[in-house]
């Protein structure tokens, strides 16, 4: 992360011939990159959108409490299975809402015969049951330095040599969290409002879950109208 | 036999206290099992027993599209129900306590056959002259190493490009 984002940032405003760039991280993208722009200030950056992204993982709900040190001894799982299986992430996550499965098969049969709802649900479906293993030392550093040591949002984590101080951030932001996500609960989402040094900063919950916050037909009513106006005006 | 909306209510309530009951027994503290995690585990048994219940009502009342509505709505709410009740169990320490300890056993079960594993095949593949994983990730090091050379020559040639155009200040 600590070396391909500066670059990715470096062509992006290259190839577009642009003087700043506008960034956007979603879920875990979203303190990645916060901790991008805290950390590399020489990066004009002109605003940064957080959708749904963890910040305060103290606040981060049932994960946070499974990941728990006591509980879940993350150098022994990954020092045992190298990487991270795609399957094992995804048992994870289906195991935070069990019943999403079964309420998601019930609702397509149900609208089976509603062409629109069957070409929604293709889409959707598709991509949020691909799932990616996880390298394991991006795991390790992952669920220690967030989730069980909250290092971010106490000001406390370092990425590539460089001490990552939110405060650092000052360009408009806007952080966007989901009235239903239980994988980042807005509370947890919210916290980066109070840790940025930015005067421009708004937060807004919007309706949804983690996935229909930017998917589906929720998304393009509440979400990116509200996005893309936001990027307008700034 | 004509079944009305309170017969079915009290249907789905008694399947509700019932399906409390399995899954009470499922998180009863016996040792867990070193398998890996499945959440269907979870409303397997739950499930199975709300779907018995309405193929026995099924049976015995015609499938009108009420009844059918009724069904749909009944079931949401079961699942929604459901949703609360394992929300609840789930976001407990009891919970978390329990699902690392089974994720222990069964990381203790896979580590040493996972090693025999790697061991056996890092010896066929020596046997039959071919790369080891350990010898394929060490030249993927390598590559990625000389792909970061390559870049860092890519800027100081794209700064002095720069230069000879007057982009750049000398």
């Amino acid at each position: 992360m600590t070396k391909i984002l500066p670059r990715m940032a470096q062509k992006v405003l290259q190839s577009s011939d642009a003087r700043e760039l506008s960034v956007l991280g979603y879920c875990m993208g979203a303190p990645m990159s916060a901790s991008f722009i805290a950390t590399h200030p020489e990066v004009p950056v002109k605003n940064y959108i957080d959708l749904a992204g963890p910040v305060d993982f103290s606040k981060v709900g049932v994960f946070g409490l499974w990941l728990k040190k006591e509980y879940f001894n993350v150098d022994r799982v990954v020092d045992t299975l190298g990487s991270i299986p795609a399957d094992l992430v995804k048992a994870g996550f289906k195991l935070v809402k069990p019943t999403m499965d079964l309420s998601t098969s019930l609702n397509l049969w149900w609208n089976l015969w509603n062409d629109n709802y069957v070409e929604g649900f293709q889409a959707l479906n598709r991509w949020a049951n691909e799932y990616v293993a996880f390298p394991g030392e991006f795991f390790r550093q992952w669920v220690r330095d967030f989730y069980q040591e909250n290092k971010l949002y106490r000001g406390e984590l370092v990425m590539g040599g460089r001490p990552v101080r939110l405060e650092n951030i000052t360009c408009p932001v806007y952080v966007v969290g989901a009235k239903e996500d239980y994988i980042a609960p807005p509370a947890c989402v919210r916290a980066l409002i109070d840790l940025v040094g930015s005067r421009d900063k708004e937060y807004v919950e919007l309706p949804g879950g983690h996935i229909s916050l930017i998917a589906g037909r929720g998304a393009a009513r509440h979400c990116w109208p509200k996005v893309s106006g936001w990027l307008a005006r700034h | 036999m004509e079944t009305t909306p309170n017969q079915l209510f009290e249907m789905w309530r008694k399947q509700v206290e019932e399906s409390a009951q399995v899954w009470k027994r499922l998180l009863s503290p016996e040792p867990p099992a070193a398998t890996p995690p499945d959440p269907a585990v979870f409303w397997r048994p739950v499930l199975d027993q709300g779907l018995q219940t309405w193929a026995k009502l099924f049976a015995q009342t015609p499938a009108t599209p009420e009844l059918l509505a009724q069904w749909k709505q009944f079931l949401d709410q079961w699942i929604e129900a459901w949703s609360k009740i394992l929300g609840q169990t789930m976001g407990t320490e009891q919970f978390a306590k329990l699902m690392g300890q089974s994720f222990d056993q069964f990381l203790a079960a896979l580590g040493p056959l996972r090693k025999a594993a790697e061991q056996q095949t890092e010896q066929a593949l020596q046997a039959l002259g071919l790369p080891s994983r350990s010898q394929v990730t060490a030249v993927a090091k390598q590559i990625v190493e000389l792909e970061e050379r390559l870049e860092r020559l890519e800027d100081r040639i794209d700064a002095v490009l720069r230069r000879f155009d007057g982009k750049e200040p000398k």
